[in-house]
């Protein structure tokens, strides 16, 4: 069986903005023209904001020109604890054998090439409570030579790669329609 | 009178606490402002009664809000992005919001600014929004915006460019 080309990575999303965001590419990648022939598979956990965002448009007209090549996984809700994704994250890379993946949630697969982090959480960067204080050292454990990190913003670029000192980074603006 | 959107979930560095002083009550009574917040009262409560507490939203009643409202109010100390400020933007409304990285690296020096977590500043800020009222200045995006179908081929060719 021809394994699936790309690979966007969803699992821990449930804020709103995040939620947002990660909805505003599925719903492109589903509709646009040019990607219909790239094969997609799309992983997102179930009771999420992200969740409620994708069964609204798969059950709306809007899902009718929808991608046949891209393909919906929803994992149960255990799979967005932040242990089990950290765990997931350390040993689940060598087994993804797509062209890209693109990661939305919070932490990268540590042992995975042609990988994209969506940075999107500012909390990794400023906020200095214990619980994130962990999260940040388990994000450090977890960056990788080959990781390639896109941040929305200059600022944040520049914040990021101040407190991790990780230079292969992209930052541009997009839209969400 | 005049009404503030704030669309923002109940977290420290949202600063919803800025709001809850006497300072700012009396300038919203006096100007006759209004705030609405997407908390609710089991999230935090408020002694002024122009502090309008709207609980959690959908997006779509959200954008209704700002639509129809006077000016964006943004408090957060810290986004990565800000997406009510592009959409604030979008819909030429005023924005007040702290002088910050990222508000100025999104809006420039479009918006009503006001010192990061002062409540004095942020009670000066509003009454000079209040006087300007009648043709505010509205907020303004600096840069362009990639289409996102284009940032997602973008992503999945990154790995050739490095």
């Amino acid at each position: 069986m021809k394994s699936e080309q790309f690979l966007l990575w969803a699992l821990g999303i449930n804020g709103e903005g995040s939620a947002r965001v990660t909805f505003a590419f599925i719903k492109s990648i589903c509709l646009s023209q040019s990607l219909s022939s790239s094969r997609t598979i799309i992983l997102y956990s179930s009771g999420s904001t992200l969740d409620q965002l994708i069964s609204c448009y798969l059950q709306s007209k809007l899902s009718a020109g929808h991608n046949p090549n891209v393909r919906f996984v929803r994992l149960p809700k255990i799979a967005r604890n932040y242990l089990f994704h950290f765990i997931l994250k350390f040993i689940a890379g060598p087994f993804l054998t797509y062209e890209s993946v693109v990661v939305f949630d919070d932490f990268p697969f540590r042992f995975l090439h042609r990988q994209i982090l969506y940075f999107h959480q500012p909390n990794l960067i400023y906020n200095n409570s214990l619980l994130w204080r962990i999260k940040r050292l388990a994000f450090h454990l977890l960056l990788s030579p080959s990781l390639i990190v896109y941040i929305q913003t200059t600022h944040m670029r520049d914040s990021f790669i101040l407190k991790y000192g990780f230079v292969k980074t992209v930052s541009f603006l997009h839209d969400l329609v | 009178m005049l009404n503030l959107f704030y669309p923002a979930s109940l977290l420290p560095h949202k600063n919803h606490k800025l709001l809850d002083h006497t300072l700012v009550s009396d300038c919203l009574a006096k100007n006759d402002v209004q705030i609405y917040l997407t908390i609710s009262v089991s999230d935090m409560t408020f002694s002024s009664s122009n502090i309008v507490l709207l609980g959690r939203l959908t997006h779509e009643t959200c954008m209704h809000y700002l639509e129809n409202s006077s000016a964006l109010l943004f408090l957060s100390s810290f986004e990565s992005l800000g997406l009510p400020l592009i959409e604030a933007s979008q819909l030429n409304k005023p924005c007040i919001c702290p002088d910050l990285p990222y508000t100025r690296e999104l809006l420039g020096d479009s918006p009503y600014f006001y010192r990061d977590m002062s409540v004095n500043s942020l009670i000066s800020t509003i009454n000079h929004f209040v006087e300007e009222s009648h043709s505010p200045r509205s907020s303004v995006l600096v840069s362009a915006l990639v289409p996102i179908e284009c940032a997602w081929n973008k992503f999945i060719s990154l790995h050739r460019s490095f």
